[in-house]
């Protein structure tokens, strides 16, 4: 068999001169002719594309459309949509008129790192806004350093975002040790929970999370009797809720996002477990989302953090923020998600106003003096180059190097009179209610 | 002018009134396989390759060294799956391994850059030679759920070991040469590619190429006819992940970062799809599919949610067309476009 | 300072070190594991048996099964959030529904292309096609999930051992399907030909069967099974537009478990996988808990490649 094989190959060595040297000489011009008209226009179109006079301020924004994180990618993409379409309505930024490309981060490095290239070179971005997974910003940072792009990033958790202490980004989110400190961990102190059960996902926001809250309620002398670690493809808790159910805590924190959130309460109220199930992720807190997924007895008792309720108005661009998504969208109320990636914009948009210029240098001076009333409070932050961290080794103190965190309210779901409703139960000063520990 | 070719002309003379598709076919392999034409080929394509870098804006020189390393891994999941015909799932985390091992040799031991490179490709080796010897009773669809398995714990491990491999958030890998400037990297990559190449072209001419391919249209007349089929088959999957590894841990020697999501069943499917657009058990295939393919992915994200639709119609469209691939079909279809080109009078 | 390899320094997380949970002190409890793990392999079980199916007549690994699946249950949730029917409705509709979609896509996607390129050719287009479908689901129906009402919402605990009705009645309804499609399979002649294409496509042809019929009619009772699967599990979990992705995979493993294209070794392999994946989660370490799946079947594969029933479609 083989044989053959070389028979028909020894065919294909053989050169003959004579009869085809025409033809080889056609298509050896032909392919140089080809070739050189090819190299001469890659050239010309390089080299003719030479600096214009601007036209538009662009603000890049990217985050991940498809893939696991998704249903936030919509959200993200919604709130840059009203954005870009309020600032062209107020007449643009430094007179021009504005425009958000956005870039779908498929959750791949790589894809995220052509991003910024493209960005950079072709789509000539003034600011970057968005990011979702802390690891494609991480990986950015030393291109964003190097290119010299003025970055907000209105959504990743990770501490080390800004704790590596870097010149040109700045976050409007908590981080994940952030969340705890300001809220969760003491959430469950004030509560005077007795037997903490905690669950994580396996993602660096699962895992950071679920490990200082572990370590706040140790330090306040309450007992983490059982910490369970999960997949965030897991589709089932059973087993986890069983292993939780035989240690008969009373207070259930989960570290996790989305689908494995709602599973978590879904599967709780199927095993008749009553207590307070805490959540780090808000969605569980969106009602058109939520009660596709559960009925009302079943969401009773989640409790959750989140940035924006609903209903109300944290300043004064909230309200006007909601209108125009719902006039856009319609359907449904905004996710704090959209929220986030609003502001991010915003920040950018009223920087490079102030700054007079889309200089990066000058816009970052403008972002560092940044005081601008946004969506969810009014946003500075805390330390910059002109007000650095005195402490360069306590990395609490380093963690607020560019860093504004929006309040944090935390709200349970509870039936009262028969009617489902969100109560808000920190902080204390707008509550409206207590937390509810246990129900039938 | 030898015996046998003058032959050749003879019968050529006597049906030189029948136009004859296969004929022009062979003619046009002759031609396209006279050492002169592939020499001005390959100085001009080497050429423009070489000269690119200096003229491509850094933005198309990183999808350039995208396309390398798309390539390469397509190249070496080709060896394993296009001529031996077993359906990998394993490459994109024998990659992943490869950049993990890295990252981690040279942050926790302390290894110089090179070093680890090295040290973390030939433990990658050895565990996909592993892989290999594993799957050696499997035939088929048991060798590829067994590579599914695979890539599927080696993920859940890096995802669960956090501490150690950085989880999501991912492992900082340090620079390959030390700087975020893109020509040595570009060089690299070109480098690799063209070794992997090689590699490939000399396995197909040698009698390894024969005997995979032997094994992949049928094991069991193979294995009749005196070839090992399983040492064959454990040999492609060691020369593969060897590929592999090279490319993971360029890659992330690259960009400076690995996360689980960068490597995953989605690249596996990306590297899959790139072969066979371009046409599997080819040299040119992988590269002519990683670079329409990346291309296409680079466009359709225009498209914002939607990619994913105009991704699959294009795969969608390029099977039906072009069942062989692109390569295929241009080997079939360039004889033609040959003979517009020289006239059909000189046939 | 370098770091130190030790065993717990390279897998920490691989162990609940949970010594009570070990020793088996809690009878109950592991039952209830067992139990639950049953239940939700059965629910596996439903849906690799259309791929075995698939797999006998085509040998192709069909990678659109999980939208089937997801799309299923989005047709019983509007079904019910739009109409106010029962899920028993909803599942009738997604039977339907995804039947006349698996003829459709079988008629102009699949076969043309597996007789074109053979079988990794038509892995890769039901690859696509998943893309397409998955990406239009989230077009048409957003990102954000959904899930069906329970038919008997709650659980009960007998001695301990606490188990959810839902999927109790889930797993009925999935052993009522799975016996009519067994019924089908074995005892009419539509059955017969399946089988006998199954087992020798060229032979069946010969005798007298028409073999392009019984490949249109196979990929469309393979896509009704799992758009049934789809509403009978969305109760208990979650539906979103990629949540087919995930199953797929685990539909894969349930196949190998029993034998490729065995239709007995898909019940037993899925009933398996769930109860393998339930205890290896409970004894040994829930942050692993979706690989035990894929560890079993390298196990299996090493020890027995055929799985346990072997190829067989008779």
């Amino acid at each position: 068999m083989g044989f053959q094989v070389r028979l028909i190959r020894s065919e294909y060595f053989q050169t003959s001169s004579g009869e085809l040297g025409m033809e080889k000489q056609r298509l050896l011009v032909t392919v140089a002719v080809i070739a050189i008209i090819g190299i001469s226009s890659i050239a010309v179109v390089l080299f003719m594309s030479a600096p214009t006079e601007k036209t538009e301020v662009v603000i890049g924004a990217l985050g991940p459309l498809t893939g696991p994180a998704s249903y936030n990618g919509e959200e993200m993409l919604r709130g840059v949509r009203v954005a870009e379409a309020e600032l062209n309505e107020n007449g643009g930024v430094l007179g021009l008129p504005v425009r958000v490309p956005f870039e779908d981060t498929k959750s791949d490095l790589e894809t995220a790192i052509a991003i910024i290239e493209k960005f950079k070179w072709d789509t000539k971005v003034d600011g970057i806004t968005g990011f979702y997974h802390s690891g494609n910003i991480l990986g950015a940072t030393s291109k964003i350093s190097e290119y010299q792009i003025p970055t907000v990033a209105p959504i990743t958790w990770s501490d080390s975002v800004t704790s590596q202490m870097n010149d040109y980004i700045f976050r409007i989110c908590p981080t994940n040790t952030l969340i705890v400190v300001a809220g969760s961990g003491q959430a469950a102190v004030n509560m005077g929970a007795e037997r903490i059960a905690v669950m994580a996902s396996l993602s660096d926001f699962g895992q950071t999370g679920a490990d200082v809250f572990t370590q706040y309620v140790e330090d306040a002398g309450l007992e983490v009797v059982i910490r369970v670690d999960f997949d965030r493809e897991a589709i089932t808790f059973y087993t986890e809720l069983a292993l939780i159910q035989a240690e008969n805590p009373d207070y259930l924190h989960v570290h996790s996002t989305g689908r494995s959130t709602m599973l978590i309460k879904k599967q709780m109220a199927e095993l008749g477990m009553n207590f307070v199930m805490y959540s780090a992720d808000g969605i569980i807190g969106d009602e058109a989302v939520v009660l596709d997924v559960m009925t009302e007895d079943e969401v009773e008792g989640a409790t959750f953090a989140t940035m924006y309720v609903p209903g109300t108005n944290a300043t004064t661009e909230t309200a006007p923020f909601v209108a125009r998504y719902k006039a856009m969208y319609g359907d449904r109320e905004p996710h704090y998600f959209a929220l986030h990636m609003y502001d991010g914009v915003m920040a950018l948009a009223d920087s490079i106003e102030r700054a007079g210029t889309t200089e990066p240098g000058a816009v970052v001076t403008a972002l560092e003096a940044l005081n601008l009333v946004g969506t969810r409070g009014r946003m500075e932050f805390t330390y910059t180059s002109a007000n650095p961290p005195t402490n360069l080794t306590d990395p609490l103190d380093t963690l607020y190097w560019h860093q504004w965190t929006p309040p944090i309210m935390f709200l349970q779901w509870q039936v009262l009179g028969g009617n489902l409703t969100k109560v808000l139960i920190y902080p204390e000063a707008l509550a409206t209610g207590t937390l509810m520990e246990t129900w039938t | 002018m030898t015996e046998q070719d003058s032959n050749t002309s003879k019968m050529n003379g006597e049906v030189r009134n029948i136009i004859d598709i296969s004929r022009i076919q062979r003619l046009f392999n002759r031609v396209i396989d006279t050492t002169k034409t592939k020499i001005a080929f390959f100085t001009l394509l080497g050429a423009v390759l070489i000269l690119a870098p200096f003229v491509a804006d850094p933005y198309a020189l990183h999808l350039l060294i995208a396309i390398f390393f798309y390539a390469t891994l397509a190249s070496s999941w080709d060896i394993v799956s296009g001529y031996t015909g077993q359906f990998s799932f394993a490459h994109a985390s024998l990659a992943a391994m490869g950049a993990y091992l890295f990252g981690l040799i040279a942050i926790n031991l302390g290894f110089p850059v090179p070093v680890s490179f090295l040290i973390s490709i030939g433990l990658t080796t050895l565990a996909g030679t592993l892989l290999g010897i594993l799957c050696l009773r499997m035939k088929g669809i048991y060798l590829s759920l067994v590579t599914l398995s695979f890539a599927g714990i080696f993920l859940a491990v890096v995802n669960a070991e956090f501490d150690l491999t950085g989880g999501t958030e991912g492992l900082p890998i340090p620079l390959l040469f030390g700087t975020l400037d893109k020509l040595p990297y570009y060089f690299l990559g070109l480098g690799i590619l063209v070794f992997t190449l090689v590699l490939k072209q000399v396995l197909e001419r040698s009698r390894w190429g024969l005997k995979f391919l032997a094994v992949r249209e049928d094991e069991y007349a193979a294995e009749i006819h005196g070839v090992d089929a399983t040492r064959e088959k454990v040999l492609a999957f060691a020369i593969s992940t060897f590929i592999a590894a090279i490319a993971g841990a360029f890659l992330t020697g690259y960009i400076g970062r690995i996360t689980p999501a960068t490597m995953d069943l989605r690249l596996q499917f990306r590297i899959v799809v790139m072969s066979y657009v371009g046409g599997i058990a080819s040299v040119p295939g992988a590269v002519i599919g990683a670079f329409l393919m990346r291309l296409v992915e680079e466009y359709a994200r225009g498209f914002e949610t939607a990619s994913f639709i105009v991704w699959g119609f294009i795969l969608l469209g390029v099977f039906f067309f072009m069942p062989n691939g692109l390569w295929g079909q241009m080997k079939e279809k360039l004889p033609k476009i040959w003979k517009i080109l020289i006239g059909a009078k000189s046939e | 300072m370098p770091y130190c390899f030790t065993f717990n320094g390279i897998l920490p997380h691989l162990f609940n070190y949970r010594i009570d949970i070990i020793m088996l002190q809690n009878i109950p409890q592991f039952f209830t594991f067992l139990l639950n793990g049953i239940l939700i392999g059965g629910m596996y079980s439903l849906f690799a048996l259309g791929l075995a199916v698939i797999y006998g007549v085509f040998r192709v690994m069909n990678f659109a099964h999980g939208e089937f699946y997801m799309l299923g249950g989005y047709v019983a949730f509007f079904m019910w959030s739009l109409f106010g029917l029962p899920n028993l409705v909803g599942v009738l509709a997604a039977v339907g529904a995804m039947m006349l979609l698996g003829v459709v896509l079988e008629r102009v996607f699949v076969t043309p292309m597996y007789e074109k390129g053979g079988e990794m050719y038509a892995l890769i287009i039901t690859f696509a096609l998943s893309s397409i479908m998955w990406t239009s689901a989230l077009l048409a129906f957003g990102p954000f999930h959904k899930a069906l009402p329970y038919i008997f919402p709650g659980s009960v605990e007998i001695m301990g051992v606490i188990v959810g009705l839902d999927r109790l009645a889930s797993f009925t309804v999935a052993v009522f399907a799975v016996a009519i499609f067994w019924i089908f399979i074995y005892r009419t002649s539509y059955g017969k030909a399946i089988r006998a294409v199954a087992h020798d496509k060229d032979v069946a042809a010969l005798m007298g069967v028409n073999t392009d019929r019984i490949q249109m009619m196979t990929f469309g009772l393979a896509a009704g099974l799992a758009g049934a699967a789809g509403v009978l599990l969305s109760t208990t979990l979650i539906l979103d537009p990629e949540i087919g992705q995930i199953l797929i995979i685990k539909a894969f493993v349930v196949m190998v478990l029993g034998g490729m294209g065995s239709m007995r070794g898909a019940l037993v392999g899925g009933i398996l996988l769930g109860v393998t994946e339930a205890l290896g989660s409970a004894y040994i370490s829930t942050a692993y808990g979706n690989t035990f799946g894929f560890i079993l079947l390298i196990v299996m594969l090493v020890i027995r490649p055929s799985g346990i029933f072997g190829y067989e479609m008779k």
